[in-house]
């Protein structure tokens, strides 16, 4: 018996309770235990994805998301890192400047999101802003602690080989830190799409925030489920794209 | 004239509280061109902070490291250094971390691979060039780490109780190899140990530190004939006899610390 379960892998189990769930809940639609007008079933939702598809405001909405959170995360992304590794190479800065980090990352950023629009319009630039602030501490923080957990004896070890400073930040701590970018990488993915959806929450012309927003105020449930799935499965997907580049840069591990 | 010495060095460290200590004190050590020192002492004497004076690591507050009499600052050039812990990269495959001297000095990557390649085939590391460290045993760590610092041909060669983790049989196998290795590169030799038999083995000169402050207390020289093998040489009546000797000073000294505490 244990070996037959074991046959399956676990990835199989998931589907299979998934699949099961769907299931149950579809025929509770139709066997009318379940209210389709507040729950909606599956049959429906699928039929609105293949209707959001085929008039294509699936891909406009989702591409819109898409570039903002892309953006979110690339240049959040690149300035926590930046910010990270500044802050743990300088002890004395990062003295200083960690409490204020700290606070900063305090501030509730989705309370900001309505001064944020203000400021900068419904347009691209204040969704990719919100992004950036959701991501940016994220890295800044993981990557501040990786230089920090850095062993000190690898790195007196390569000065005593006779590295120089700028070689110790390139061959020691900056590959040291790897590991603690890609943990960024995974927790920024999902953060930024949040950061992209509340932005299109609160004033936006397009997107699947926006999209959701205009669904459940029609109180059309089927379409609010659909782009739910659409996402979580997308932030699923690209989850699994990060953690094959774990497998392939932390094979030494 | 000796090759490396410390005159008159001492070092202190602080403690949180703001209360400081020696942990060197008016320490004088010298080493000759060629010699194989083995420095022994109580844990704790200060040992490690000693090589960490020659390497340019810890400043001292006044004394002089000097090399063929001239005083120096900073790091000792042409010095390989291997430490207490394990260090190499643990990203990089094992001839990668071989070559990383040779790297660091702007060889060009061919050239220091193969170099790299010899080495390891020296050191017995043949096949493990693309291991990463984690799959090494720590004997063959060792191995790898000796083997990154003879990449740039080190004239003196400072070890920290390299072997101390490693089990009695692989143990004697890496002491006869920087036996070989000393006796065919004719490169000078600074080997930190708490275990005698291993210095006595070794050494031309075992030197007794120590604690409390740290210093230099006793100094044996060893006249057992060379070439040495290990296994051999332990069983040498003579052999007994110097470790009887610096066995009893060296308890006295443990003893001694250990009142103070
Ligand atoms: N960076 C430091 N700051 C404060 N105290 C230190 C520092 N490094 C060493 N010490 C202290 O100096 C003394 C000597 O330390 P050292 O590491 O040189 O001893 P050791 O002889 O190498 O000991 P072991 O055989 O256990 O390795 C110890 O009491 C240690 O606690
Ligand atoms: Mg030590």
């Amino acid at each position: 018996m244990k070996r037959k379960l074991s046959l399956i892998s676990p990835g199989t189990w998931t589907l299979v309770v998934l699949a099961l769930a769907i299931l149950a809940w579809e025929a509770g639609a139709a066997a009318g235990a379940v209210d389709v007008f507040f729950f909606g079933s599956p049959s429906l939702v699928w039929a609105e994805f293949c209707e959001m598809v085929e008039k294509g405001s699936m891909a406009r909405h989702l591409s819109a998301t898409l570039q903002e959170a892309g953006l979110g995360l690339l240049i959040g992304g690149v300035l926590g890192t930046l910010a990270g590794l500044g802050l743990g190479i300088h002890p004395r800065v990062s003295r200083a400047l960690m409490p204020l980090m700290t606070g900063l990352n305090g501030l509730p950023k989705l309370a900001l999101g309505p001064l944020i629009i203000i400021w900068f319009g419904i347009g691209l630039k204040s969704k990719v802003l919100i992004a950036v602030l959701m991501v940016f501490f994220v890295f800044a923080f993981n990557l501040y602690s990786g230089v920090n957990s850095v062993e000190r004896e690898l790195i007196t070890a390569v000065r005593l080989l006779g590295g120089t400073r700028q070689q110790i930040l390139r061959k020691v701590i900056w590959p040291a830190s790897i590991p603690w970018l890609l943990a960024s990488l995974r927790t920024g993915l999902g953060l930024s799409i949040s950061g992209a959806i509340v932005g299109e929450y609160l004033g936006a012309g397009r997107g699947m925030g926006w999209f959701i927003s205009n669904a459940g105020e029609r109180y059309d449930v089927n379409q609010v489920l659909c782009c739910v799935a659409v996402l979580v499965v997308l932030v699923m997907l690209l989850d699994g794209v990060v953690r094959l580049l774990e497998r392939k840069l932390l094979h030494w591990r | 004239m000796a090759l490396l010495e410390l005159k008159d060095v001492n070092v202190s460290f602080s403690f949180a509280d703001g209360t400081s200590f020696y942990a060197l004190r008016d320490m004088n050590l010298s080493v000759e061109q060629g010699e194989l020192v083995a420095l022994v002492g109580p844990s704790g004497c200060g040992k490690t902070t000693a090589l960490n004076v020659l390497a340019g690591q810890v400043e001292p507050v006044s004394g002089q490291v000097r090399l063929a009499g001239e005083p120096v600052k900073g790091m000792l050039p042409s010095v390989g250094y291997i430490s207490q812990a394990d260090t190499l990269l643990p990203w990089r495959t094992v001839l990668d971390n071989v070559a990383l001297a040779m790297e660091l000095r702007g060889m060009p990557k061919k050239e220091r691979r193969e170099i790299a390649r010899d080495l390891m085939a020296k050191m017995g590391l043949s096949g493990f060039e693309n291991s990463y460290p984690r799959e090494l045993s720590g004997g063959m760590k060792k191995r790898a780490a000796i083997a990154r610092v003879l990449a740039v041909d080190p004239a003196i060669l400072m070890m920290d109780e390299p072997f101390a983790p490693l089990d009695a049989l692989t143990r004697q196998k890496l002491q006869d190899d920087i036996l070989d290795l000393w006796e065919s590169t004719g490169c000078t030799i600074l080997y930190v140990t708490h275990d005698l038999t291993e210095a006595i083995a070794l050494g031309d000169r075992v030197v007794l530190m120590g604690a409390r402050p740290g210093r230099v207390v006793k100094e044996y020289p060893i006249d057992l004939p060379r070439p040495r093998r290990v296994m051999d040489v332990k069983f040498e009546p003579h052999f007994a006899e110097l470790e009887k000797a610096i066995w009893q000073d060296l308890s006295s000294e443990i003893q001694r610390g250990e009142g103070q505490r």
